[in-house]
């Protein structure tokens, strides 16, 4: 699997930046996971707005994503300050792990499932940060570190071949030699339906696998062991030294 | 995670103390002093403006002329079409709705809009108040940021050329997979 290079120490520092709203200098930092999840929602909500032409909302998602990210309220916040906020605040909280067709403006399929698709995702991440992490520590990770962190869980849990980071620059497979090539983009690991399928046909091999030959209550140590790290047969309950109980 | 920072040639100036422009509008024989507009007013705004402003943003996003200047980087000729747009559908739609009008005057003076200032304001008044308006929150000033702002996003957005470049080299390279 590609790996992209990672400064593990510095995604554990908040990133931070310093603009004016209200007339007064205000200090603002990275957001931490549980809103940068909130905040990327908004950043969706803006581009749906945008490609739906529908101005209100568009000033109704700003708004929101300044005021969480910044601490400030709107009512104090000057309609020029606020612009330029806008993109100092989509920078700080910009990681390049985000899925860049989730900007798209073709959104019809993703706006139909983005309710169950981002209750999914938040589950997915935050169950399986759940299992290393406490919850105060999620709240407050680093959004690429927390990528990165339930990557490395999902290996652990030797399903490995469905967390490939998805940047643009590796974001395409090409098909076929020569001039008929062809570049189609990758199954991105934040696209509902292949994160679903490729999840659940893993975990089906891995329980198929481990399904003792006979089902038998009386069946007392197991006729295969699977090495999770790797999902592949290791050998006999008796070799390994997994006896009656 | 390094994140590469693109200077914003209109960001305010930090440490220095900001006078709040102000400036004075006589609404039913009363003068009442306006400050610069908040996002929450903005918001308020938008709102009562939906039908309009979103026709000027569907013009502006299907405009041939307007996509071609914001991607060439002339914000200057793509600002002359926002104008016109702006003249043609927002001004067109305050001038034949008197009440419209009031509400936008009640959002920008930060006023309830059956307050008696707006009850009694002549046709005239409310009108200036839409010009004071676009003098006092500088409106050139927000579209430079504007700008800036569409700019820096659309650099951080794939872009097709760099789809392109990737075909490209997807022709000449041998296959991986």
């Amino acid at each position: 699997m590609d790996r992209v290079a990672v400064d593990v120490l510095g995604l554990m520092q908040k990133r931070r930046k310093r603009i004016v709203l209200g007339g007064e200098e205000v200090e603002i930092t990275s957001l931490g996971f549980l809103d940068w999840l909130r905040f990327d929602s908004w950043r969706v909500d803006l581009m749906s707005a945008l490609a739906e032409a529908d101005v209100p909302a568009m000033v109704t998602a700003c708004r929101e994503m300044l005021e969480q990210a910044t601490g400030v309220s709107a009512t104090r916040m000057e309609v020029g300050e606020a612009l330029v906020a806008l993109l100092a605040v989509w920078d700080l909280n910009q990681i390049q792990f985000v899925d860049p067709a989730l900007l798209a403006p073709q959104k019809q399929l993703y706006k139909d499932t983005v309710v169950e698709w981002k209750n999914r995702m938040v589950l997915d991440f935050v169950g399986t940060l759940a299992s290393r992490f406490s919850m105060a520590e999620i709240e407050d990770m680093d959004p690429a570190f927390a990528i990165l962190m339930w990557q490395q869980l999902r290996e652990e849990q030797a399903i490995a071949l469905d967390a490939v980071f998805y940047s643009s620059e590796m974001g395409y497979k090409r098909q076929g030699s020569g001039k008929s090539a062809r570049l189609l983009p990758r199954p991105s690991p934040f696209d509902p339906f292949w994160l679903a399928d490729r999840r659940g046909r893993v975990q089906r091999l891995l329980m198929r696998a481990a399904q003792p030959e006979i089902l038998s209550p009386f069946v007392t140590q197991p006729t295969r062991v699977i090495d999770m790290s790797t999902g592949k047969r290791v050998g006999g309950g008796n070799e390994n030294g997994a006896g009656a109980g | 995670m390094e994140q590469e920072q693109v200077k914003n040639p209109y960001a305010p100036v930090i440490g220095e103390a900001v006078e709040k422009p102000s400036a004075t509008v006589v609404l039913g024989g009363y003068s009442v002093t306006v400050y610069p507009m908040t996002v929450t007013s903005l918001e308020a705004l938008t709102k009562e403006l939906s039908e309009p402003l979103n026709v000027v943003l569907r013009e502006l996003l299907t405009s041939p002329d307007t996509a071609g200047a914001i991607s060439a980087g002339n914000y200057d000729a793509a600002f002359g079409v926002i104008q016109e747009l702006f003249q043609k559908h927002i001004a067109g739609a305050l001038a034949a709705a008197p009440g419209l009008l009031r509400r936008v005057a009640a959002i920008v003076i930060n006023f309830p809009s059956d307050h008696p200032l707006l009850a009694n304001a002549s046709l005239r008044e409310l009108t200036d108040v839409w010009s004071v308006l676009a003098e006092l929150n500088d409106i050139s000033l927000i579209w430079e940021r504007l700008s800036g702002l569409v700019g820096g996003l659309a650099k951080r957005l794939p872009s097709t050329e760099q789809v392109s470049t990737l075909l490209e080299q997807a022709q000449t390279e041998p296959d991986v997979d």
